[in-house]
């Protein structure tokens, strides 16, 4: 950290604009840190989608700096919190459709693993009178009690659940806050960033009158986005804090804000409380009508023929069938936090989604991963993912989760304090319909003050079905054939898609992946 | 209160032991005047000593408002700089730049991985969570000796030993901090009186973890200023981070 107090004349001050009242004195700190991340991967074998893109070896640096003034009596702040990322990757395996196994392809350019630069933050923000303050520019604002996820969250780019503490990025906005001692009232307008370029902004609101370079040289893969609609979301937010309780409760209206939902409101509340002295216990829903997720055509994504079939019918392979629907798709996710005597945490949260897909729609959304991957094998153009779910934005992350089904479990531990200097942080994500889960962790140590190297590791754990399917003579194998048909009706079995079981994580691009990071604080 | 303070100056004299012996109520609430005033701002550090002989250190910016508010905001080092903690009533929050937001943490959870815990840096406030009585005579010489029984859950500690000096301005001189089983967790050695302008206090307070004894916390008081007033603005959970 470096601070720097500067001293303005008066003369500088009325230059400025700024009242003569303020005081003659601001404070400058910025700190951040240099890291470096050496990511090995192992492409997953038979996975439903293409695995080409997926480098084996990655090297990410990043420098990072966070900066704060603060002025006028402490009323005015501006904050900027930028981070520049080269990135060195290579190393790419696809499964050959012919013999089923991973065979390395040709080096070639990755959209992913270019040079970026992530404004996480950058705003200014006064407080005009005691009870009224107004912010601009992009900031990260939370309102949810989720520790590893917040369902609620519809304006962000989404949570790395394996590390809370790493996402920071905010969304552009227009803020006003009137803070009381218990309570506060917020409300604010975030225009959506259309267009980027490296991770700078330049086409916000509404898309403007040309395409992105990107559709312009291959508009097959990347279709033209534009559309005549003006991209917003718009909050009011009530926080109170009661008999020792956090609340928060707030009204969101977007128009294909981060998903495709058009002049949507959605009401979402938030609950955190301590019980029993030493456990928390949050609530985080959110309620909305009709839902952006693509639902898969059952009969055209059985087959890679059936999908030519499709395509020459003119039948839509994908559909976003509630998107327009006023059935009621809430999403819940409730937990409790503790810390027990030797100052480890366990986090517990159980997470629901009513827009999650059914059985049959997880296993159509599995085939056409299956039928992506096999034309992507084949040479064939396919269509970039239209993202719909996420927004842009945000920091590179370790671990995505886009949650598909209804059920999760995420367990979070984390020990510090091992020999004074180790951390070890352990996270399981469960899917509960297929008992597929993704096993993820990290230690780190804390070799000086200004030092951290970590070792992350993440890992898919297979479903029953899909596990008895890789190791037929194994003992789960073995018992679901002795148990034929009714093995079903014990074990969550998972999508069946091209003769294999698939569960949420079964369908992985990856069979394992290890990081070591190195970080160094300034 | 004062009258005791009065009294306490004109017999002072004439040796300790002819001062009028100021009650448990009156040595809590000195503590706290002493430790706690109701408005202040204060720049300073934390030294955590471990088992291994090394040192982390923290430095950080104290603000207090009345009995149940507090805001500490850290300036080094740069990993943990930015983090912020708000203490209003009961609750406690800390603010986690890499999260950009605050979470809720409990009051009896280690501070910043030292020997002091939450409740011990954001809640000093004996008087109103104790109920304390004088033990006579004193294990320290020269000093009162108080025995402090929680009134509620929220506290760190269900029992506090405290001694605090003999004279007319009595100040904190040992703590010793036990869980309801009567055992020891932490004991604290407060020493470097200094005048700091509208008060004179220990500068030092030296935090022993007593389950263990090789680790050990200082917090050093590097600037205080006592005000008559804070902008209640800063103690609100939404201008953590700003």
């Amino acid at each position: 950290m470096r601070r720097t107090r500067v001293s303005l004349t008066a003369g500088v001050l009325a230059a400025g604009g700024l009242l003569a009242a303020a005081p003659a004195r601001a404070e400058i700190t910025y700190n951040g840190y240099l890291s470096e991340r050496l990511q090995v991967t192992a492409p997953m074998e038979g996975a439903p989608i293409s695995t080409r893109d997926l480098a084996i070896l990655q090297s990410l640096s990043e420098a990072n700096l966070q900066a704060r003034f603060r002025g006028l009596d402490d009323k005015l702040t501006v904050y900027a919190d930028l981070s520049a990322f080269a990135s060195f990757a290579g190393g790419y395996a696809d499964t050959d459709p012919g013999d089923g196994r991973l065979h390395f392809v040709p080096e070639h350019d990755v959209a992913n693993y270019r040079p970026l630069f992530v404004i996480s933050e950058a705003y200014a923000g006064y407080d005009f009178f005691d009870h009224l303050s107004v912010l601009a520019g992009k900031k990260r604002v939370v309102w949810g009690s989720g520790q590893a996820w917040n369902p609620a969250d519809i304006i962000n780019p989404p949570r790395d659940p394996t590390d809370p503490n790493f996402q920071r990025a905010g969304t552009y906005m227009l803020k006003v806050d009137a803070p009381f001692e218990l309570f506060t009232l917020s409300a604010l307008v975030a225009p959506k960033a259309l267009y980027t370029n490296h991770g700078i902004p330049y086409a916000f609101f509404m898309y403007p009158g040309h395409d992105p370079q990107e559709t312009e040289k291959n508009p097959t893969v990347f279709p033209s986005p534009r559309d005549g609609q003006m991209h917003y979301a718009v909050a009011a937010r009530l926080y109170a804090l009661i008999l020792n309780s956090d609340l928060n409760a707030w009204i969101t209206y977007t128009n294909r804000f981060n998903d495709d939902l058009e002049n949507k409101p959605r009401v979402a509340f938030s609950f955190s409380r301590y019980f029993f002295t030493d456990y928390e216990f949050h609530v985080e829903a959110l309620g909305q009508l009709g839902s952006a997720r693509t639902h898969f055509t059952s009969e055209c994504v059985a087959s890679d023929a059936s999908v030519v079939g499709c395509l020459s019918s003119g039948t839509a392979l994908a559909t976003q069938k509630y998107r327009d629907s006023t059935d009621f798709f809430p999403r819940l996710l409730f937990g409790t936090r503790a810390m027990f005597k030797d100052e480890s945490i366990l986090n517990l949260e159980y997470l629901y989604q009513a827009d999650g897909y059914t059985p049959d729609e997880f296993r159509d959304a599995i085939r056409f991963q299956q039928r992506v991957g096999n034309f992507t094998r084949s040479g064939a153009s396919v269509p970039a993912a239209s993202g719909g779910a996420s927004s842009s934005g945000g920091l590179p992350t370790r671990f995505s989760f886009e949650p598909l089904r209804r059920h999760y479990l995420l367990v979070n531990y984390l020990k510090s304090q091992i020999m004074d200097d180790f951390a070890v942080n352990v996270t399981w994500i469960a899917a509960l319909e297929d008992g597929s889960s993704s096993l993820n962790g990290f230690a780190t140590w804390t070799a000086q003050q200004w030092l951290t190297l970590s070792l992350y590791a993440f890992l898919p754990l297979p479903s029953p079905g899909h596990l008895s399917r890789m190791h037929p003579r194994d003992p789960l194998g073995e018992l679901a054939q002795r148990l034929g048909d009714d093995w079903g009706t014990l074990v969550p079995l998972g999508a069946e898609a091209d003769g294999d079981r698939f569960g949420e994580y079964d369908a992985s691009i990856f069979r394992g992946r290890v990081v070591l990071e190195t970080r160094i604080f300034f | 209160m004062r009258s005791a303070w009065s009294v306490a100056v004109m017999v002072g004299m004439a040796g300790p032991a002819l001062a009028a012996e100021p009650d448990a109520a009156t040595l809590l609430r000195r503590y706290d005047e002493v430790m706690g005033p109701a408005f202040f701002e204060m720049d300073t550090s934390m030294t955590a000593h471990r088992e291994d002989g090394s040192t982390r250190t923290y430095k950080m910016r104290v603000l207090k408002s009345g009995t149940e508010k507090l805001r500490v905001t850290f300036s080094e080092p740069s990993s943990a700089k930015g983090q912020e903690m708000l203490r209003n009533g009961d609750n406690l929050w800390l603010y986690m730049p890499n999260l950009k937001r605050s979470v809720r943490i409990a009051s009896r959870d280690s501070f910043m991985g030292g020997d002091f815990n939450n409740a011990d840096v954001l809640r000093v406030n004996y008087e109103a969570d104790y109920t304390g009585k004088l033990t006579t005579p004193s294990t320290i010489p020269n000093t009162y000796q108080l025995e402090l029984k929680a009134k509620g859950p929220q506290v760190a500690y269900d029992v506090i030993k405290l001694w605090m000096t003999v004279e007319a301005k009595p100040l904190p001189v040992r703590g010793e901090f036990y869980a309801s089983s009567g055992k020891m967790l932490r004991s604290a050695q407060f020493s470097e009186v200094k005048d700091f302008g509208q008060l004179k206090r220990p500068a030092k307070i030296m935090m022993r973890n007593e389950l263990a004894t090789q680790r050990y916390s200082e917090m050093l008081l590097h600037t205080m200023t006592v005000k008559d007033s804070m902008n209640q603005q800063r103690f609100v959970l939404d201008d953590l981070g700003k």
